[in-house]
């Protein structure tokens, strides 16, 4: 029988992994098993569309023809709901099994729905990532007064200001004393927080919100002071988490995400993962870590279809970092930048609403450069990237033992 | 300049098809000197240059740029361009014009300078040209035949005082021969920012084996191809070069034979050069005695070898003269004068480009001999450089007009007129307020064109036509690319309108441009006509390169008609016949005491490849490439003033202060700085004294001075 | 595909920043602070001498461009020469390619989008060169196929170190 592969998923890692199977020459089937229909979807575009930059079509980067270009066997609106390693079949939710060969999971993951009592079920809560439910944005952008965005997430800033554009009232609420909790120092944090309210924005900060409750005029939300406000869209910005409720922990090594090696294997051989569902390798701490960007999806997807093809592909890793336009600002983090210690210093320079308008904070860990968050400070990413690399090589000259054994 | 391209309507990537309306019209850039105006492709649409490129056919520039080339239409575009001439209203100085038209404009100035005349004489009118030197002959011929004898350039503070020295020695100089040459001595000299038109073959030949002597203090990007680089103390190369020619004489490395029976004063020179013992040389230079003797036997042994020297650094000082004769004399002491692959002498061709062209230049500017004129103004304070070069002297200008003496200069006629090139700057800003009128051509409102009573605007070289030589016997006669902005008008349109009021006996002065030069081209048997025909330039025909050693034809054009060691022009003036080597006039041996308070040497105006004088700090490509007034400060002297990059700091000579930022570079050797001149805002020449100069030429010292800088707290 | 490349001489460069100004006036930035090329110097100080170098360096054009990789709309890709090429109607400005680069080509306009070197591609298509490369001086800069091009300069690096190899004479001085 011909050799079936199984792609779990419709994203950047799934395509990516699909692509390399079939460029390294990998003829057999490739079926492909998403809960989703039509082209793959990247939510990152998302808001970018809502704001009117670009149009929908763009939020679909790959385009339809990929299916056919690549030969692949679909499977869509079909959720996996259990896959046994051992048998090597996969179980979804239309009552299908399938047996594979090999087996590449990137489910990505799903936006985190806080424990707020009624927002679950209001009518009102949306989130970016599906494509429904970011068109479904897109009436209250027309029509709101006011919405409220829950989780002050890089991807919740970039909402307030698509909804602060169209002229709607914003409240930007966080249960963390800070806004951008996930990398950002607090003095940077807070800056960008001031820009916000500079913009208008109402930042509310180590909020709990204590109930949703909709009415026919929008959503009611109670706040733990007592307050309300009343409005038309609630944007759940407060996190995601990885779609792998269908692994068996006994057989698929799962840490807080699914464990991966430097050839994106899982603990079980005949079994990838990539993107938002799994961990691989911070090169910066030289441990594994949930880094769930495009871009680093991508890349794995790609290393684990080379893998599967029968090539040798090695995932080198990624040093985690992020950027954001916020209003006319750009924000960057770069390494490990909340590191803490004894040996931890930080180095503070500039100020974003002075001067050439740039402000970087580089954080030290006995002298050597270890993270960074920089405003408008573009002009000192590279060298800073450089001297973070330059500083995980001498560290890796200083291991011995543990460099050999790892091959490095 | 955005206002003027509609971008939608620019093709993608400015390629010129047939469809895009891109027309590829041909010119020159005339920003620096004409050494260089590389040939330049202008792509022009409806009317609009929208680019720029190098003509790959020019065989001078081979198609390259510089980067105030490459800015040209932020040059020509740019919002600040006169556009009408303009005539005071308010007192001067005080920027309150309004416009004239140009009738009565050079009418204004036909009856002022004839006024002047009758009561003063025709030499109380002077003529100044700044840069483009395009126009220069007709300014001269206007000059004399309107009857004055004061025909000025910026050359009074450029190469006229090397081709001087050079020509006390031997009557006449030449370039080096770089294609043939097998080892090139650089003095003071970066032809990658000076002269980028043809600094590729210097590379080719270097890559090639061409061994390379540099002096100069400073590392430049030659430094890096440099067999020997002599880093000498600024103001040294007299002692440095008689140290040499110390080498080569004791150990019998020099040209016996051209020197037995093509030179006078050898004996006298030798017994001169004996105390230049590479001891005694390094003590004073800072040269390392080895490098002097290594130097010395490469240039001397390796056949052939040429000398390549710059328009002015070495003549930057006060004891500059006697520098430059003494550094050029070794070209003659190793025989390599009027070689093959040493210096080839060129005769006069036009306007700076001697490239064997025969043409009637020297006849066709002096319209009037220097005997039936008054005195020229210098000509009773540097009489050796007046007999050497057929131009009055401009750095004395200021002191005429102070003094009075012989006579006063009561008026100015400008084209490109800059007051800061003076040393001294205030002091000649100040003379020009005691003249009874000036009048200033430019392209841009200058704080010299401030000060006139009268601003002409002229019109870049996209313009208007010019003809241009270049030393590969390339000749070209451009056209306009595009119209000329505003009412701004080609400079020889405007001198010769001003003829007809001013001179409007000369013959040749009532027809045109082109017509002069088909006089001047008579004896080459080439019109105008034959070379306009090709667009782009023609090689020229019937323009062959001079053989070499005319010498042994018709001796040196000198009195002795040898070559000099010791000049006997120089001695009937009182002056020292031999390249005596003397201090500048302060330097830390010359003046210990002022050097304790100014304890840096300060050289200025070494060459930067974004800036050439005061052009092009308008331009924001330009400007954007080195925005701050900088000091090169080597990073030893900054820390012992606890200085790091970029701090601001003042810098102080006896005559003033001026604020700038620290550079921190290697460039500069431990104990000089280096100052860039025309800064706006920071002009270095003003706190330089107005008679720090060489007394032979005039120059000024602008090389070697002393100074002292320190943290400023801001 | 052909992967053109530019190729860099550092013995050649002066310095002299023509390539930065040609490149603007190809492209003709709002502001006179963006360049597609930058030029670093470099200098090394031996006892008394010292020694200036410098490096040109516009978007490399990589084979494996990260910025393609990550681009989320997919507005950045490879052209048929290898000429990394932006469709700026992709575009979102989310900054995830200047964050990747580690050459600091991506670069922004006026209107949030991203703008890089394309490599003067519509010039080259038409047998013309880059606006960087016609413009240099001292001949630093030149532009080819990678193949044809790393042939050269494997030639003449195995000519030069033929020629030292066999040289009686010292070599220059650092």
């Amino acid at each position: 029988m011909a050799t079936r592969y199984f792609i779990l998923g419709n994203g950047g890692a799934a395509l990516h992994g699909i692509r390399a199977l079939r460029i390294a020459g990998f003829t057999g089937e490739v079926h492909q098993i998403s809960d989703d229909r039509g082209p793959a979807f990247n939510p990152m575009v998302a808001p970018y569309f809502l704001s009117g930059k670009v149009g929908w079509e763009t939020c679909f980067p790959f385009g339809e023809a990929f299916y056919q270009t690549y030969q692949i066997e679909r499977h869509e609106a079909e959720t996996v709901v259990s896959l046994d390693a051992r048998s090597r079949q996969i179980t979804t939710s239309i009552g299908g099994t399938f047996d594979y060969d090999k087996c590449l999971i990137a489910t990505g993951a799903r936006p985190v729905m806080p424990p707020v009592p009624g927002l679950q079920d209001s009518r009102f809560a949306l989130s970016l990532r599906e494509p429904e439910t970011a068109l479904n944005m897109v009436t209250p952008l027309q029509n709101a007064e006011k919405v409220l965005i829950l989780g002050a997430s890089f991807v919740g800033i970039k909402l307030a200001e698509v909804f602060l554009k169209k002229g709607i009232k914003v409240v930007l609420v966080d249960i963390a004393p800070q806004i951008m909790p996930q990398g950002a120092l607090p003095e940077a944090a807070k800056h960008v927080e001031t820009l916000l309210r500079q913009k208008g924005i109402d930042v509310r900060l180590g909020v709990a919100m204590k109930k949703v409750e909709d009415t026919a005029d929008g959503a009611i939300c109670h706040f733990p002071d007592g307050s309300i406000e009343t409005v038309d869209c609630i944007a759940v910005s407060a996190g995601i988490k990885p779609n792998l409720d269908f692994l068996d922990p006994e057989q698929v090594r799962i840490n807080r995400a699914i464990c991966t090696n430097d050839r994106m294997q899982t603990s079980d051989n005949s079994i990838y993962a990539a993107g938002d569902v799994c961990e691989a390798l911070n090169r910066l701490t030289n441990s594994q870590q949930w880094m769930g960007t495009w871009g680093n999806a991508c890349y794995q997807g790609r290393v684990a279809g080379q893998n599967m093809a029968g090539q040798y592909a090695e995932y080198t890793g990624a040093i985690p970092q992020h950027v954001s336009p916020i209003f006319n600002w750009t924000y960057m983090q770069i390494g490990d930048a909340l590191r803490q210690g004894p040996g931890v210093q930080q180095e503070f320079k500039g100020d974003p609403f002075t001067g050439d308008n740039s402000f970087t904070i580089r954080v030290f860990e006995n002298d050597v450069l270890v993270g960074a968050n920089l405003i408008n400070a573009a002009t000192e990413l590279a060298g800073i990237k450089m001297e973070i690399i330059s500083g995980i090589e001498a560290a890796r000259h200083t291991t011995s033992e543990e460099s050999y054994q790892r091959g490095a | 300049m955005n206002q003027l391209l509609n971008k939608s309507q620019i093709p993608r990537g400015k390629v010129p098809t047939p469809e895009s309306g891109i027309e590829i019209k041909k010119t020159v850039c005339d920003i620096c000197n004409p050494n260089s105006h590389c040939g330049i492709d202008a792509y022009v649409k409806d009317g609009v240059v929208i680019k720029v490129e190098g003509s790959e056919e020019n065989p001078h520039s081979g198609g390259t740029l510089c980067s105030k080339g490459a800015a040209s239409r932020q040059y020509i575009y740019h919002q600040d361009r006169l556009l009408k001439p303009m005539v005071r209203t308010g007192d001067r100085g005080s920027d309150e014009f309004e416009p004239i038209s140009w009738d009565d404009a050079l009418d204004m100035i036909g009856e002022k300078f004839n006024t002047i005349k009758s009561e003063s004489g025709p030499e109380a009118v002077g003529y100044f040209v700044g840069y483009p030197k395009w126009m220069r002959p007709y300014v001269k011929r206007l000059a004399h035949s309107f009857g004055s004898p004061n025909y000025m350039t910026e050359s009074s503070t450029c190469f006229s005082a090397t081709l001087m020295a050079a020509k006390l020695n031997y009557g006449c100089f030449g370039p080096p021969d770089v294609a043939n040459t097998n080892c090139l001595l650089v003095w003071s000299a970066n032809p990658f920012y000076s002269n980028t038109s043809t600094v590729r073959r210097l590379l080719d030949a270097i890559e090639n084996g061409l061994k390379i002597i540099e002096v100069g203090p400073f590392t430049t990007p030659l430094s890096r191809h440099a067999d020997i680089h002599l880093r000498l103390r600024p103001g040294t190369s007299g002692a440095l070069a008689l140290g040499i020619a110390n080498v080569m004489i004791e150990q019998n490395l020099y040209a016996r034979e051209f020197v037995d029976k093509w030179t006078t004063g050898f004996d006298a020179y030798a017994a001169y050069a004996k105390e230049f013992t590479p001891e005694k040389t390094e003590a004073i230079t800072g040269v390392p005695a080895e490098d002097i003797i290594a130097a010395a036997r490469m240039y001397a042994t390796t056949k052939p070898a040429a000398m390549m020297t710059s328009a002015s650094p070495t003549v930057h000082h006060t004891n500059a003269s006697q520098n430059h004769r003494a550094i050029v004399a070794l070209v003659g002491l190793t025989g390599n004068f009027d070689e093959k692959g040493g210096n080839h002498v060129c005769p006069p061709g036009y306007n700076e480009i001697n490239n064997g062209i025969k043409m009637r230049e020297g006849e066709f500017t002096q319209s009037r001999p220097w005997a039936d004129m008054a005195p020229r103004v210098g000509l009773d304070a540097h009489p050796v450089w007046c007999k050497q070069i057929p131009q009055a002297n401009a750095m004395h200008l200021p002191f005429q007009i102070n003094s009075q003496q012989p006579y006063p200069i009561r008026a100015l006629m400008g084209f490109g007129l800059n007051f800061n090139m003076w040393p001294g700057s205030d002091y000649m800003a100040d003379a020009l307020t005691k003249l009874d009128f000036l009048v200033d051509v430019d392209l841009f409102m200058t704080p010299t064109a401030k000060m006139a009573d009268l601003v002409l605007p002229a019109c870049t070289s996209f313009e208007r036509s010019e003809f241009k030589l270049y030393t590969e016997r390339f000749g070209m006669y451009t056209e306009p690319v595009i119209q000329p902005l505003g009412e701004s008008r080609p400079d020889t349109d405007i001198i010769f309108d001003l003829a007809k009021r001013l001179a409007p006996e000369d013959p040749l002065l009532k027809t045109d441009y082109e017509t002069c030069i088909d006089w001047m081209l008579e004896p080459q048997g080439l019109k105008v006509a034959d070379i306009r025909k090709h667009d782009g330039g023609c090689t020229l025909e019937g323009v062959n390169p001079p053989p070499y050693r005319k010498y042994e034809k018709n001796g040196f054009p000198t009195p002795s008609g040898k070559m000099e060691f010791a000049s006997s022009q120089l001695a009937d003036e009182g002056y020292d016949a031999l390249p005596v080597y003397t201090e500048p006039k302060y330097s830390p041996i010359s003046t210990p005491e002022l050097a304790e308070s100014f304890p840096l040497i300060l050289n200025t105006g070494s060459r930067l490849p974004m800036y050439v004088h005061s052009r092009t700090f308008r331009l924001p490509w330009t400007r954007a490439l080195r925005p701050d007034p900088l000091v090169d400060i080597n990073p030893e002297d900054a820390e012992a003033r606890g200085l790091s990059d970029g701090d601001p700091i003042t810098l102080s000579t006896p005559k003033g202060s001026i604020s700038f930022k620290a550079h921190l570079t290697e460039l500069a050797p431990p104990g000089v700085v280096s100052v860039y001149h025309g800064l706006p805002g920071a002009e270095i020449n003003n706190i330089i004294e107005p008679d720090y100069r060489d007394p032979i030429s005039g120059f000024p010292g602008f090389k070697s001075l002393l100074c002292q800088i320190k943290k400023e707290s801001r | 595909m052909t992967q053109l490349t530019f190729s860099f001489d550092v013995n050649r460069c002066s310095g002299c920043l023509a390539c930065i100004v040609a490149c603007q006036d190809q492209n003709d930035f709002v502001s006179e602070t963006v360049a597609f090329r930058q030029v670093t110097s470099y200098e090394e100080r031996f006892l008394t001498k010292s020694r200036i170098s410098f490096l040109s360096l516009s978007c490399l054009h990589c084979g494996d461009a990260p910025c393609v990789m990550v681009c989320p709309t997919g507005a950045i890709f490879k052209n048929s020469e290898g000429v990394v090429d932006l469709n700026r109607e992709l575009c979102i400005g989310c900054h995830t390619c200047e964050l990747t680069c580690s050459f600091g080509a991506p670069k922004f306009a006026e209107d949030g989008r991203m703008i890089k070197c394309d490599f003067c591609h519509d010039r080259v298509e038409y047998g013309l060169k880059p606006a960087c490369v016609r413009v240099c001086p001292t001949k630093a800069l030149g532009f080819g196929p990678l193949k044809d091009i790393s042939k050269e300069k494997t030639k003449e690096a195995s000519t030069k170190i033929l020629k030292s190899l066999l040289a009686t004479e010292p070599s220059k001085q650092p």
